[in-house]
């Protein structure tokens, strides 16, 4: 007579299977924060006006368009105070708690994917802008994913979510890349901007006439240097996004890259304008923050296999 | 019956007042500005329309000439002199455009550019332009001065929306200009339309330009800046490329005292355009008195956040001792506190503008520090109006119905 299984052992395989497709919290926290960090981003951009104010300054005027920036600048503050203590919290998700926590994630899907599509629609005619859809792809995608992750964790709910992650990362090393292949003014002063802050900058400390003219040639080939680079850039973009969405595969070394890629990228914004733009760096933390939770994500699995 | 006779004696009197009342400021009169719209000349058959004067490197002696026609004609040439009792002296010369093409995106428009060079400096030259035989009328500018003597220029920016509006500031500087002998050319300061590879928009623009002409012909030269909103080749086409292809940043020698630096903040404003400026800065502060510059984006805006240039531009500005920096973008009026090293410094740079050409006015973030008295904001249409004299620069703001919002006087350095 086959020895019947012990009931003990049999659940510990259950708990084993449920971990390996229920994403750890720890994990989801990481996004929560990243999504946290990025709308302190949008509420410091709101200092000036948003692509909403300026769309509707026309019909609607000021002040009403300067008190709504407010407004949304005064929301985002306190829904990402409230989203650090749902995240710490946990409420069930049944609970008004994880509502609210709900809702304002899905406000901050529609202010990401609003800001996107607008900047593209006042600045008709501009090739830069008209990529920011695709570009912002992953600040949307972040806060979608959250809010699907916490309200339906189920296994196969994750595995699209993960795409949608995919997709996101995917929409902005594009968005970046063509304006990289297309040599974005801002993009240029970025590296000149960093190569000023680590090699020094020769325009300013130029005394003489003699001085200046070697400025020229310094400042000149910084500016070579970095319209050369920008389409090699471009192209790397491309190759990450081809290899992230390969069907079935699941290249955590192309993750790993992307993740350090988008965080010396959105790092850039600091190193080439001054430390006081770190709500750019804030603002962009999900280009790498991202591929970094897919590759935690991934490890995880990885790992979790292996012990079961 | 007394109600009937009051009624109408309400019906005449109300043009009676409202006549009075524009009489100074017609342009304040929707009806008015509406009358002056329909009068431009149409872009249509073979004639000339659109025309404009272009200043860049050598206003004293240098100038463009251009126009627009429907079609591509076979003969485009402008004819311009000294020119008293009626007729130009010896004849006039006549030159043919040197460069002409269709506009990017347009429906068989054409663009023609004439450069006149070899001019007397502070010298009236008459002008008309003929295109295949049909002819502009004859219209009139100032050439710059060669010495040091008095002149004003008008600034501004952003006339991208607001079509109406765009028409009444530039029937208010039409009205400037026509009683102002001084007053010899505009610089805009970027976004003259929402859309630059439009050409429709350019083309609504370029018309209602003819708005600044005065009722004698003077026509203001205009000293272009590229804005946000001005990217594709139509600003090129229109503006015959100043300063060069894919730069558009280039200084005007207004006088032998004041010069004018034209940046563009929508490309690249490290590398080679941070050090043009240095070598410009440091060519021209020894020698001139008043050294301004122009750029769109603000570095101390009332509004938005500061533009990228400011890392690479402001400290070259506070190093070279910058007169006056005029932006635009933000749609208010601001005047900054004299700023150096990020701090209020009586010795530091002060900023002007923000654009007010038309476009609807927005609130200005007036809390900000720089913008504090004895720094000025404000919201309303307006142009800037900029004295050089040889005692000092005298700064002012001009609203639609004439009056001053701000002055500011500065002193030579």
């Amino acid at each position: 007579m086959p020895p019947s299984p012990n009931p003990l052992k049999l659940e510990e395989c259950f708990i084993k299977l449920h971990d390996l497709f229920v994403m750890s919290n720890r994990i989801l926290f990481f996004l929560r924060l990243l999504v946290l960090i990025q709308f302190l981003g949008y509420a410091a951009k709101l200092d000036g006006p948003s692509a909403l104010n300026s769309f509707l300054l026309v019909s609607m005027g000021d002040p009403f368009v300067s008190i709504f920036d407010r407004a949304v600048q005064v929301f985002i503050w306190f829904a990402c105070t409230a989203l650090l203590i749902f995240g710490i919290v946990n409420p069930s998700v049944h609970s008004m708690a994880r509502r609210i926590d709900f809702s304002i994630l899905g406000l901050f899907t529609l202010w990401s994917f609003s800001v996107a599509i607008l900047s593209w629609i006042i600045n008709p005619g501009n090739p830069f802008h008209a990529t920011d859809p695709a570009g912002h792809a992953v600040r949307f995608a972040a806060p979608l994913a959250l809010l699907l992750l916490t309200a339906f964790p189920e296994k196969g709910n994750i595995r699209r979510v993960e795409w949608l992650l995919r997709w996101g990362v995917a929409g902005t090393f594009v968005g970046h890349g063509l304006c990289a292949l297309w040599l974005k003014p801002s993009f240029v002063d970025l590296i000149i901007g960093t190569m000023n802050l680590f090699l020094g900058d020769p325009v300013f400390t130029a005394v003489s006439f003699q001085d200046l003219e070697e400025a020229l040639t310094i400042a000149a080939s910084r500016q070579a240097f970095a319209e050369s680079a920008l389409p090699i850039i471009a192209i790397q973009d491309f190759i990450l996004v081809a290899l992230l969405l390969l069907p079935g595969k699941r290249i955590k070394t192309i993750a790993l890259w992307m993740a350090v890629w988008g965080f010396v990228t959105a790092t850039s914004r600091m190193t080439a304008y001054g430390w006081d733009h770190w709500h750019d760096l804030a603002l962009r933390i999900c280009n790498g923050g991202v591929p970094l939770f897919l590759w935690a994500h991934w490890n995880s699995l990885e790992s979790k296999k292996i012990s079961s | 019956m007394k109600i009937k006779i009051l009624a109408q004696f309400l019906l005449i009197l109300t043009p009676l007042v409202s006549v009075k009342a524009f009489s100074e400021t017609p342009w304040l009169d929707q009806k008015y500005v509406e009358t002056r719209m329909k009068s431009l000349a149409p872009v249509k058959g073979g004639g000339p329309s659109q025309w404009r004067v272009i200043w860049t490197k050598e206003p004293s002696t240098n100038a463009t000439i251009s126009w627009t026609t429907a079609k591509k004609g076979s003969e485009h040439k402008v004819r311009y002199g000294i020119r008293s009792e009626g007729k130009y002296t010896g004849g006039g010369m006549i030159l043919e455009a040197q460069r002409s093409g269709a506009y990017s995106g347009a429906k068989g428009e054409y663009y023609h550019h004439a450069r006149i060079s070899g001019l007397k400096p502070s010298t009236t030259y008459h002008f008309e332009v003929e295109s295949d035989g049909k002819k502009s009328p004859v219209m009139h500018f100032r050439t710059a001065p060669s010495d040091d003597r008095e002149f004003r220029l008008l600034f501004g920016g952003d006339s991208r929306t607001g079509i109406e509006a765009r028409a009444q500031v530039n029937l208010l500087m039409a009205d400037l200009s026509a009683n102002d002998d001084q007053l010899i050319a505009f610089a805009h300061g970027g976004d003259y339309i929402v859309s630059g590879r439009s050409w429709s928009q350019w083309s609504t623009w370029l018309s209602q330009h003819e708005l600044t002409v005065t009722n004698s012909g003077k026509v203001l030269p205009i000293i272009p800046t590229r804005g946000n909103h001005d990217g594709g080749p139509l600003y090129d086409e229109i503006f015959d490329t100043p300063g060069g292809s894919g730069k558009n940043y280039f200084h005007t020698m207004i006088s032998p005292k004041v010069a004018l630096i034209t940046l563009n903040s929508e490309i690249s404003a490290g590398g080679d355009q941070q050090a043009w400026l240095a070598k410009t800065l440091f060519d021209l502060r020894p020698k001139v008195r008043w050294l301004l510059a122009e750029y769109h984006r603000p570095v101390w805006p009332a509004v938005k956040t500061p533009g990228k240039a400011k890392k690479f531009w402001v400290p070259l500005f506070e190093k070279f001792n910058l007169d006056l920096a005029i932006e635009s973008d933000g749609h208010v009026i601001k005047r900054t506190v004299p700023i150096r090293n990020e701090k209020k410094d009586p010795t530091g740079i002060v900023y002007v503008g923000e654009g007010g050409l038309g476009v609807p006015q927005r609130i200005p973030k007036s809390d900000r520090w720089y913008l504090q008295s004895p720094g000025m904001t404000g919201s309303d249409h307006h142009v800037m109006r900029v004295v050089f004299g040889k005692e000092k620069m005298d700064y002012e703001v001009i609203l639609l119905d004439g009056k001053q919002a701000d002055r500011y006087e500065f002193f030579p350095r």
